[in-house]
């Protein structure tokens, strides 16, 4: 069964203390079953997932079904889950929804953010083949979380909003108070020292 | 690599890694940054401002005209967003990344080039890419372009029964990808309409274009193609083409011009409406490379090219005049092989204090053998005295921890007495008198040849006569040779350093300038400019690095010029123009050197006694 969740079209005094209350006091409501757990949830971050899921899917009504997934999601997962970060969590459920969601879909054309963000990794890393195996992909994930770790923070900031949560370069660009054309230079060299990085390490050719 | 695996591949990533930049953390947040004192805030601020006036002036004398500037203006302290970040801790760090980045960019920007280059696409009216501006220096490049949509998106003889394999699917209202969010223009869209009301059904392709992300130059991947405007223009970044430290790579560095491809992306849509229902399909992409070839704007930075293969085979021919002087260069191209202009290379040295030693053991110990006791190794000057009647018998000076300059004078054998030769041939270059004064069984020629190799025993360097004048003691009745000498290394003249000679048939009796050198360090050249190079730079230099209304070059030559600093030597490879010059209301012929330096292209001469170098325009 569809669990619906009505998008309030304003925000009542009560759900805006919701969205500053502490993560913890949202996941207490999911433990007793509270369904007000779910308008705090929403409050808090209905925008962060409505704004991750938009960057994956170009169609509104796509957009809008996979929110109501996420927060079904997050409603059946809590509990047992509890988990650390409430706002990662939920973006993660947010972002695997879209995802599959994406996945589904055969246009082939630069559609979203996301399909504009796969196709500068396309263009950047067309030499590592396939990845056939689980054990493969988690490998050479390893590896670019490694190259990751070791960059500066806004270069990482950058690589994941764009490549991850797939933020448009202007997004990007207002957070880190730089100019768009400036970030998407910066993911281009992020994106070739990563291919360098790939070789030393043996992943690439 | 599908999409799917990348896709794959980032959902393994790091969950830490992926919730760290859930939010933008500020560098408080992350590593309890300080917060600038109050102190470093103002001056930054002020830096700010300065940026900002300096952005102001550029653009009112037109230095930021350019395309390239003009976009790269932006990164100047001007927005309310920039504002805001003055309450950020990391406001500094980001301020002092905006100033350097604009000096950059605005210098790039006073030195781009505006052209106008149409490169259109075949087959689709309309399209194509126009490159407006360019810059590259053989370590930077920057290009602003115009992006051109097809002047038709829309393709109304496509018939779908010819395409029978075409995977067909329903369009949701509103869903994705409508053709009305590629078709842009007015006209095409009223006549889809059209068509649908008229027939109650229509087909059509649609041509949905952009430029690809990449960047090509020489096979490799050169930069991100920037995004357009609401014009269509759009610049492929310097930043990633050579400025903040990063170096383009090393195929596309130092060419004499550069062959830049970018892709111009269509991708077709084949769509059939009829009454409110919408079918779509993708027919496929197409690519179509896009080339501008743009030429090194920075002569210097292109590797030399040997000489005899250049245009110059034979002579340098080049008439001129330039800012209201006129420079005629007429010169053969100078001899000198292959080897010898593959081994140039920075040469450092240092005063040789053995020379010194053998020179005083030959020239002084062996002719007044009482003086042996007086040399003993260390010292570095000798002023010598006869016991009778105490008048100096021999000065020789040389300092070791100098640069090892020779004073040497024979007092016992001194000449003195009038110039035999005309006073116009005096320091004049490459003068060789025919006079044998009296007393002098040998012509100057002959003397000159004998000093040289008599010098050149105490020297790291050769030598070949370069004035030679005939004199005469009135007094003792003696003639006698004064000599001004080249030094050459290894075949290869140095300047700006002329020893002299005083010979008479009674040998070598004074001599000043004498370096007493030995190489200590040999570097070799980054880039070595072509003799063209070199003219096109004096061409265009020489109002700025000349006194003369009217210059004359007759000898062009590969050689080393000389430059002393805290007690060593370094001899730097260079194209040298000997030249002379004449200054309208002054009846005396300049004699001056144009030196164009190998490696680094600047432009030196002489000036106020001292070697000059400056940057060419």
């Amino acid at each position: 069964m569809r669990y619906s969740v009505p998008v309030p079209d304003y925000i009542s005094e009560t759900e805006r203390k919701w969205s500053s209350m502490e993560d913890q006091a949202i996941i207490a409501l999911f433990l007793e079953r509270s369904e007000r757990g779910i308008t705090a949830l929403i409050s808090k971050y209905g925008r962060a997932v409505t704004k991750i899921i938009g960057n994956i899917l170009a169609d509104p009504l796509d957009a809008e079904e996979c929110a109501n997934d996420t927060y079904l999601g997050v409603w059946n997962s809590i509990p047992p889950v509890i988990p650390k970060s409430l706002g990662s969590y939920c973006c993660g459920i947010a972002r695997n929804q879209a995802l599959s969601r994406y996945q589904f879909s055969t246009a082939q054309k630069r559609n979203s953010h996301f399909d504009a963000a796969l196709d500068e990794l396309e263009d950047t890393l067309p030499a590592l083949g396939t990845v056939e195996s689980e054990l493969e992909a988690k490998e050479l994930a390893g590896c670019i979380s490694k190259f990751l770790e070791g960059l500066p923070y806004d270069d990482r900031y950058a690589f994941l909003r764009r490549y991850y949560y797939a933020d448009s370069i202007t997004d990007i660009a207002q957070a880190l108070g730089k100019t768009p054309h400036r970030i998407s230079v910066r993911l281009f060299r992020i994106r070739e020292n990563l291919r360098k990085y790939l070789r030393k390490e043996g992943m690439l050719p | 690599m599908s999409r799917n695996q990348i896709i794959d591949v980032l959902n393994k990533l790091d969950p830490a890694l992926v919730e760290e930049c859930a939010e933008y953390r500020l560098p408080s947040e992350r590593n309890g940054m300080k917060k600038l004192n109050k102190r470093r805030m103002t001056a930054m601020i002020l830096a700010a401002c300065l940026v900002v006036a300096l952005a102001v002036t550029a653009y009112a004398t037109g230095a930021i005209q350019s395309l390239i500037g003009k976009y790269w203006s932006q990164y100047s302290y001007t927005t309310p967003d920039d504002a805001l970040r003055e309450e950020r801790p990391d406001y500094a760090a980001w301020l002092d990344e905006q100033l350097e980045t604009q000096s950059m960019m605005l210098a790039v920007g006073e030195k781009s080039v505006q052209t106008r280059v149409d490169y259109p696409i075949p087959s689709l009216k309309g399209a194509g890419v126009t490159l407006l501006e360019y810059y590259y220096d053989g370590e930077k490049i920057a290009l602003a372009c115009q992006f051109h949509a097809p002047e038709q998106p829309v393709d109304f003889d496509f018939d779908p029964s010819a395409y029978p394999n075409l995977p067909f699917e329903a369009l949701k209202p509103g869903g994705y990808p409508d053709y009305r969010s590629m078709v842009k223009d007015e006209t095409s869209l009223r006549a889809i309409e059209e068509r649908l009301q008229k027939q109650g059904r229509v087909s059509f392709l649609v041509y949905e274009s952009h430029m690809s992300d990449g960047v090509y130059a020489e096979g490799e991947n050169l930069a991100p193609c920037g995004d357009l405007d609401e014009n269509g223009i759009f610049t492929v970044d310097p930043i990633a083409t050579g400025l903040n430290g990063g170096l383009i790579p090393e195929k596309c560095r130092n060419l004499e011009e550069i062959t830049v491809s970018l892709t111009y992306r269509v991708s077709v849509y084949a769509y059939q409406l009829e009454a409110d229902t919408v079918q779509y399909a993708a027919v496929g992409r197409m690519d179509f490379p896009v080339s501008f070839t743009v030429p090194n704007l920075d002569p210097a930075s292109i590797p030399a090219k040997w000489s005899p293969e250049s245009d110059f085979t034979e002579s340098i021919d080049v008439t001129q005049r330039v800012r209201g002087t006129s420079l005629t260069i007429h010169a053969p191209v100078p001899a000198v092989s292959e080897q010898q202009f593959h081994s140039l290379g920075n040469v450092t040295m240092e005063s040789d204090v053995q020379l010194w030693e053998k020179m005083g053991r030959e020239l002084l110990v062996e002719r007044y053998p009482q003086l042996e006791a007086e040399l003993s190794s260390g010292n570095t000057d000798i002023f010598l005295s006869a016991p009778e009647p105490y008048r100096p018998l021999l000065c020789f000076s040389c300092s070791a921890t100098g640069v090892g300059r020779l004073y040497y004078d024979d007092y016992l054998r001194d000449l003195g007495g009038r110039n035999l030769d005309e006073a116009e041939t005096h320091g004049l270059p490459h003068y060789l008198t025919s006079i044998v004064p009296d007393g002098m069984d040998m012509t100057g020629e002959e003397a000159a040849q004998t000093v040289a190799e008599l010098l050149s025993n105490y020297s790291c360097f050769q030598f070949t006569p370069w004035n030679v004048q005939a004199n005469f003691d009135s007094e003792k009745q003696q003639g006698y040779y004064y000599i001004l000498l080249q030094p050459e290394y290894q075949g290869i003249p140095v300047y700006e350093t002329i020893p002299n000679a005083y010979y008479s048939n009674q040998g070598l009796f004074a001599s000043q300038g004498l370096m007493m050198l030995k190489e200590t360090g040999w570097e070799p050249l980054s880039s070595s400019l072509s003799l063209e190079q070199a003219v096109a730079s004096v061409v265009n230099n020489i109002p700025e690095a000349s006194f003369c209304d009217s210059i004359q070059c007759d000898i062009v030559r590969l050689g080393y010029v000389k430059q002393e600093q805290e007690g060593a030597v370094t001899l730097t490879p260079a194209w040298v123009f000997e030249c002379s010059g004449t200054q309208s209301g002054q009846e005396y012929i300049h004699y001056f050197n144009i030196y164009v330096s190998l490696e680094t292209g600047k432009l030196g001469y002489i000036y106020n006694m001292d070697l000059v170098w400056m940057d060419p325009a």
